[in-house]
Formats: C-alpha cells, sequence, structure tokens
C-alpha cells in the first residue's frame, strides 16, 4: 500500500528534478502549472510515475487533479488502491 | 466538475452525449486543460473561417516536443520530418503555396477506374456467412487507391496500412509518450519508404511521378524532405478518414434498414453527404488565435487553442432539427470536410470511394445483416472509426 504522503514526495521529486525548483520549497497544494508543468513536460512526467508505480494513466490527469495534493490521492484511492 | 472528459471508455464509443453536455453547458466551453473546446455549429465554421485563426500550433507543439525530448535522450525526430509539410497543419503563405501545387498537379482522369478495379478486385475474394467488413473490404480499398494513383510500385499493402494507423496519431489530440516513440518509427519507415523512391523518381505513372516532374519546373522547388512529407499527408490523409467514412456509413446503413436507399451510385449522394454528418470520421481540428478575438460573445485571446468539434457542431440542433436521427432528404452543409483555406483536398476521392464501394458491397449480396456491434473503437480523439464489424452475408 502506498500513502498519499509517499506518492506525493514522488511527484515532488520530479518536478523538483524537472524545474530545478528545491523540493522543500514545493508545497503539495501547489498546481502543476504554477510549478512550470506544460502539455509537453506533463507528457514525460506521466512516463515517469507511470513507469514508477506500473500503472496506465491518461494525457488529462494532470488537468483533472491539477495540485501535487489531489494527484496523489487520486493515485493512492483508484490506481494504487489494491 | 470537468466537463471534458473525452477519453471516459464510453465516449470512444459515442462521443456525441459529451458534445451535448458541454454545448449546453456553452457552445465554447473552457476546458481544464486551458483550451476552448468548441461544440456549436455557428461558432465552429465563424473560427474555420476565421484568418486570426491558425493551423500551425500541432506542428509546433511536435517541434517543441522533438527538442524538450532530445535533453532527455528520447530521440523523435523522424516525427518533425514527416510532418513538415502537412498542409493541413500549415498557416499562409506556406500552406498557399502547398496547397496550390498539390491541387494544380492532382488530375482526376482515371482515379475512378482505378476505384472500380480495386473494389472488383477486393470484393471477389469475400466468402459467404460471416465476414468482418471492415478488414475484409473497407479497411482495403483505400490503400490499393493511393498506392495506384500516386503510381507506387508496391503490393505491401498490409505494412503500408498498418503504417497509416500509427501516423495518423499525429492529428490526434492528446497522445502519451509512449504513442510518440511509436509514432516517430512509423514517421521514419514511412520517410525510408518514400525517400528512395523520390531521390530516383522511381514510380509508375501516377501523381507522384507528377509531382516530382512539376515541381523540378517551379522556381522555388520543394526539397526531397519536403515532397516526402507532402506524400505521406497524402497517403495518411486518404486512408483512415476513407476507411472510417464506409465503416461507419454502411454500419448505419445496415443497422437502420436503409440497404435499398443506397443501391445506386449514381443517386447517393446527398444521402451520403446526411451520413457525413450524422457520423463524421473527423472529429476534432485544432486552431490557434492569432490575435485577440470575440467569437459567440466569448473573448478568446491571442495565443490561446481552440478545439472545434466536428461531431457537435454537426449534431447542434440550432442548426439541424433532430440532430441525433438519420435524415436521408437533409442534405446538410455539414463540417465534415472542414471550411475556409484548409477544406479536405481530397472530399471528392473520399465521396468517389464511397459511393462506389458502398453500393458494390450491398448489391453484391442478397442480405446482408449485422452479426455483433462495431469492435476495437479507434483510439483517437481526431478520427473516429473502429477496426471490426462482423456481419452476416447470403449471396
Amino acid at each position: 500500500m502506498f500513502s498519499s504522503q509517499t506518492v506525493g514526495n514522488f511527484i515532488k521529486h520530479i518536478i523538483s528534478q524537472e524545474s530545478g525548483i528545491s523540493i522543500n520549497e514545493i508545497k503539495e497544494s501547489q498546481s502543476f502549472f504554477e510549478l512550470g508543468l506544460d502539455s509537453i513536460s506533463a507528457i514525460y512526467l506521466l512516463e515517469l510515475v507511470e513507469n514508477e508505480y506500473q500503472i496506465a494513466l491518461t494525457p488529462l490527469d494532470f488537468w483533472d487533479y491539477p495540485t501535487i495534493a489531489e494527484f496523489s490521492n487520486y493515485l493512492v484511492t483508484t490506481k494504487l488502491a489494491k | 466538475m470537468n466537463l471534458w472528459n473525452p477519453l471516459t471508455p464510453r465516449y470512444k464509443v459515442d462521443p456525441y452525449p459529451l458534445y451535448d453536455q458541454l454545448r449546453n453547458e456553452s457552445p465554447i466551453y473552457k476546458a481544464q486543460t486551458g483550451e476552448w473546446i468548441v461544440t456549436g455549429y455557428n461558432e465552429v465554421k465563424t473560427i474555420l473561417i476565421n484568418k486570426n485563426f491558425g493551423s500551425g500550433n500541432r506542428k509546433l507543439w511536435i517541434e517543441r516536443s522533438v527538442d524538450y525530448l532530445q535533453n532527455k535522450n528520447i530521440d523523435i525526430s523522424h516525427v518533425k520530418d514527416a510532418i513538415n509539410t502537412f498542409v493541413l497543419q500549415l498557416d499562409p503563405p506556406s500552406h498557399t503555396r502547398i496547397r496550390k501545387f498539390m491541387v494544380e498537379n492532382w488530375s482526376k482522369a482515371g482515379v475512378e477506374d482505378i476505384i472500380n478495379d480495386n473494389i472488383n478486385g477486393v470484393l471477389s475474394k469475400i466468402q459467404e456467412n460471416t465476414v468482418d467488413l471492415v478488414q475484409e473490404y473497407t479497411s482495403l480499398l483505400p490503400t490499393r487507391n493511393i498506392v495506384r494513383i500516386l503510381g507506387i510500385t508496391t503490393t505491401d499493402y498490409d505494412e503500408l496500412h498498418r503504417l497509416c494507423q500509427e501516423m495518423i496519431k499525429a492529428l490526434d489530440l492528446y497522445v502519451s509518450l509512449r504513442e510518440l516513440v511509436t509514432l516517430d518509427k512509423s514517421s521514419k519507415a514511412f520517410i525510408d519508404f518514400f525517400k528512395f523512391r523520390i531521390e530516383q523518381n522511381n514510380f509508375e505513372q501516377g501523381l507522384a511521378r507528377t509531382y516530382i516532374n512539376e515541381n523540378e519546373k517551379l522556381n522555388e522547388p520543394l526539397t526531397n524532405e519536403e515532397l516526402t512529407s507532402l506524400l505521406i499527408f497524402l497517403f495518411v490523409a486518404a486512408e483512415e478518414t476513407s476507411v472510417s467514412f464506409m465503416s461507419l456509413s454502411l454500419y448505419h446503413i445496415i443497422q437502420n434498414g436503409l440497404i435499398d436507399e443506397f443501391r445506386d451510385s449514381y443517386t447517393i449522394n446527398h444521402k451520403l453527404e446526411e451520413l457525413l454528418r450524422y457520423d463524421s470520421p473527423v472529429q476534432l481540428l485544432g486552431r490557434i488565435a492569432l490575435k485577440d478575438e470575440i467569437i459567440g460573445g466569448v473573448k478568446i485571446n491571442k495565443g490561446e487553442t481552440t478545439t472545434l468539434s466536428i461531431g457537435g457542431a454537426n449534431r447542434d440542433p440550432a442548426q439541424f432539427k433532430n440532430p441525433n436521427t438519420i435524415n436521408l432528404t437533409r442534405n446538410p452543409k455539414h463540417l465534415s470536410f472542414g471550411q475556409g483555406i484548409h477544406y479536405c483536398l481530397g472530399d471528392w476521392l473520399a465521396k468517389l470511394t464511397a459511393s462506389r464501394a458502398i453500393p458494390a458491397f450491398l448489391n453484391n449480396f442478397k442480405s446482408i445483416s449485422i452479426n455483433s456491434e462495431p469492435a476495437n473503437w479507434y483510439d483517437n480523439l481526431a478520427i473516429r472509426g473502429f477496426n471490426n464489424l462482423k456481419v452476416t452475408v447470403k449471396s
């Protein structure tokens, strides 16, 4: 089982690598858009998340769950629930 | 709540309830992605003919993706090369130059004979009883037609058809990284297929040879890379949309008991127009605002993208009475081939093919019935269609 926090930390980690923003400065309540994600980097990060957890996501998932908190919660409650 | 959820599996089979929901909320709906989803007929048409909306954003997006992924050591540069002269994704003045060249040198002579020949060839191989209408009929015709129209010396139709099915992803709205990588492979295969043939002018009598010869006479000829992309575009554009047009049409005809209405090639054109409205192969087109514009009372800022729902526009009740019903006497002004400067330049080929292939199939059997519902719908928001339709036929 994964907790929202573990997943959230992974997301923060890949966003930090992508944007150069220090991981401590990234807040769960921030939107991907605020953190500099666009429709191109989104498809790359989506692939990283898919590979990390062996799940299938759609390109719209980042937009449907636009903050780190919402996205992590979505993964934990639906994609990683079993 | 976000109304824009086109990737929900049920909408792949039937997207029209989604378009209705969006249109009821607003014919120009701001999606969570930032793009405007346009489902009203007037609004879609207005944007298509408005010079302040460009078509180059998709190409730009691919080019930026290539650069971005290069930094991650992922090479998808063949995609960029394959689509560089896709006329659909060019803005004037390059659009004007390429389109003029394509249209002026494309003769319709002999095309109908090619189509009829291929129909007879494919039809003669169909056995009685259970037939997969797509796999054994509609999906075989456009490849064979375009190969002969272009004058390509090959009989590897299956491989070309497979490549087209992958290439059409280049026109889809959302793609995953994995799909981009697949797209790169098919782009490379297509480029390799045409490159040598173009360099050597290794074609039989046909459109490709005409293009190569006429190009040499131009003051500013297209490069071989541009010609390659142009031929890939013609090939891909003529392929999946035509397969889809014939498959969707035959399905609706059989399903709705309309077989007798479509037996005569020479009287079905306006009826096919209604089927094009009812279920359009092309579902989405993209445009970007080149200036601030107000469309249907909504301000669209320069740089914002609009996703135009052709399927939504074609079922807009403000434009078409009882839009969810097939009415063969309607003769509708649908938007299935687009509108404005990008109006489909192969519309005549699609209609000619369908108007010969559909009656030929229907007249070949004494009875035809649907065996099971269409299956394996395309994984593509921009092009609608399915890969399998089992029908039972009796002679």
